[in-house]
């Protein structure tokens, strides 16, 4: 195969590819309002794909038919019916068509359902949840959800203009300054999806994505439950040095004198599945990178790069990190 | 400016033969660095000469030496104190750090306002979460390492000059100035100046450390 047949080939196979990675695609829909976007793409797609057959059809009739079809196509009526008639009728019904879909997924503020609120900032996510006796539970870059029930994202942003997008679940919703957007998620079964910042929001934005994982009702509540809870570490050395080196001032680890409310919660950051809004995996080495060289890792980031730490400073305090179970 | 006041601008207000005798043993050698430090930053009795530049007494000996490091490696620049820096080995500046660690606070007093410092107060001690800002005090506090400065009865000529630098970025070349670095950039003139004065009249007792005490007034 020559190589500009490889490059054909290659780019007809490219939109096939965009349904391997299923954590993060809207051809992988795992909840009702994802599966009617999708309903609705595939609606397009295959629209669009019979509209273009029937042209090239009748471009080629036009060019190489026999004269009697070329005539029968000359006809006005064709040109008034397959012109205008045509589009005005199934552009009409498209709109229809998406106005009762995509309203479907807006959520009424009246909905009686499970709220999160979202607030996007430069580049992270800070998620708070609410527990039954209306405790608020501050946590970062990560979504839990329980399945089979709807969950109400109220989005808001501490800076700039930001979007959340979790292909899987829902459609995109911009996260406005100064006002609430709400979005309706459910989960239809049990699994972790990715999603990002799909509004370009300074710097980092490429680097800003998060995990979310549906779990069942129980274990969700299990789950924040401990979440609720303070930090658990025994490693004194690690927490003496996060406490003097100043991170408090900006991180909180509920249960301990880091009341920081600049950056992410990280009282329970051992648990997260990443680290740094998704940038990195989560564990103590990526920590201790974080920890040194995240401007490098995440250019622009808010948080100064510490290389005033030892190996063993910086051994001692990721360790203590990825312990906040 | 009587010829008096420049002499003792010039030379400080120590005596002469004190700052003479640098080839003595150890004891008067250190004495005698001191004598040269003091022309300008006071001793552990003296204020310094003058609000830009910075009071040493009480701070500890980890950031007085790492600042003649970074003096004498050009991390840090300054006409004045780069080539004195350099002109040490470092014994002597462990010698004059340890002098210094050892003397006690001084207080100091800002002619600014009470609400500019109240305004400062507050930054320093919850700072502004909106903007980004972290409570100065989380470092440079009791709570902070010993290798972060004590700020309280600084001068805040000298304060407001160095937050400045840091936003120009002139002071980010140590890894120490990298994590002020980007704060500072948070700062507006204001705020600087309201911390500045705030840190100036701060009382240096309220900077005891709970622990990790390095060198304490009564090790004198």
């Amino acid at each position: 195969m020559s190589r500009r047949s490889k490059v054909a080939v290659l780019m007809i196979l490219l939109p096939f590819a965009a349904g391997c990675r299923e954590m993060q695609s809207v051809l992988a829909p795992a909840g009702p309002e994802a599966e009617r976007i999708s309903q609705l793409f595939w609606a397009m797609t295959w629209g669009a794909a019979a509209i273009m057959a029937g042209l090239i059809a009748l471009t080629a009739v036009a060019l190489f038919g026999p004269s009697r079809w070329r005539q029968a196509i000359a006809s006005e009526r064709l040109v008034v019916g397959a012109g205008i008639i045509f589009p005005i009728g199934m552009l009409s019904a498209l709109l229809g068509y998406g106005f009762t879909a995509m309203s479907a997924n807006a959520p009424a503020s009246s909905e009686k359902a499970m709220r999160i609120a979202v607030i996007g900032e430069q580049w992270w996510w800070r998620v708070i949840y609410q527990t039954r006796d209306g405790r608020r539970v501050e946590s970062a870059n990560e979504l839990r959800i329980p399945v089979g029930q709807p969950v109400i994202l109220e989005l808001t942003s501490a800076d700039v203009i930001h979007s959340l997008w979790i292909p899987t679940l829902a459609g995109k919703l911009d996260m406005i300054p100064g006002r609430t957007t709400r979005l309706r998620v459910i989960a239809s079964k049990p699994g972790v999806s990715r999603g990002q910042c799909a509004e370009y929001c300074g710097g980092a934005h490429a680097l800003m994505s998060f995990h979310v994982i549906a779990t069942d009702a129980t274990e969700f509540e299990a789950w924040l439950g401990r979440e609720a809870a303070g930090a658990q570490a025994a490693d004194r050395k690690g927490e003496q040095l996060f406490q003097g080196s100043g991170c408090g001032a900006c991180h909180a680890i509920r249960g301990t004198e880091a009341k920081g409310t600049i950056g992410p919660d990280l009282t329970h950051v051992g648990s997260r599945l990443s680290l740094a809004a998704a940038a990195l995996p989560n564990d103590a080495a990526s920590l201790a990178r974080w920890i040194r060289d995240n401007q490098h890792i995440k250019p622009d980031n808010r948080m100064p790069p510490y290389r005033i730490f030892s190996e063993q400073e910086l051994a001692d305090l990721s360790s203590y990190l990825a312990s906040l179970k | 400016m009587s010829a008096g006041e420049y002499r003792a601008m010039a030379e400080g207000t120590l005596e002469r033969d004190r700052a003479a005798s640098i080839d003595l043993p150890h004891v008067d050698r250190q004495a005698a660095l001191v004598a040269e430090c003091a022309r300008c930053h006071g001793d552990a009795d003296t204020a310094p000469q003058s609000r830009l530049v910075p009071r040493l007494s009480g701070q500890a000996a980890v950031y007085l030496e790492r600042a003649l490091n970074d003096y004498a490696a050009g991390f840090r620049q300054s006409g004045a104190m780069q080539p004195q820096a350099v002109a040490l080995d470092e014994k002597d500046r462990a010698d004059i750090a340890n002098y210094y660690a050892r003397a006690a606070k001084q207080q100091g007093q800002s002619p600014a306002p009470a609400d500019q410092v109240e305004r400062g107060r507050r930054i320093a001690n919850n700072g502004v979460s909106r903007e980004g800002i972290p409570a100065c005090l989380e470092c440079h506090g009791a709570r902070g390492k010993t290798s972060f400065p004590r700020l309280a009865g600084q001068s805040a000529r000298y304060l407001a000059q160095q937050l400045k630098l840091w936003r120009a970025g002139h002071r980010a070349q140590t890894a120490q100035g990298a994590i002020m670095a980007p704060i500072a950039i948070r700062l507006t003139d204001r705020q600087i100046e309201d911390v500045a004065a705030y840190f100036e009249n701060r009382n240096p007792s309220d900077d005891a450390r709970r622990s990790d005490v390095e060198v304490s007034r009564d090790a004198r």
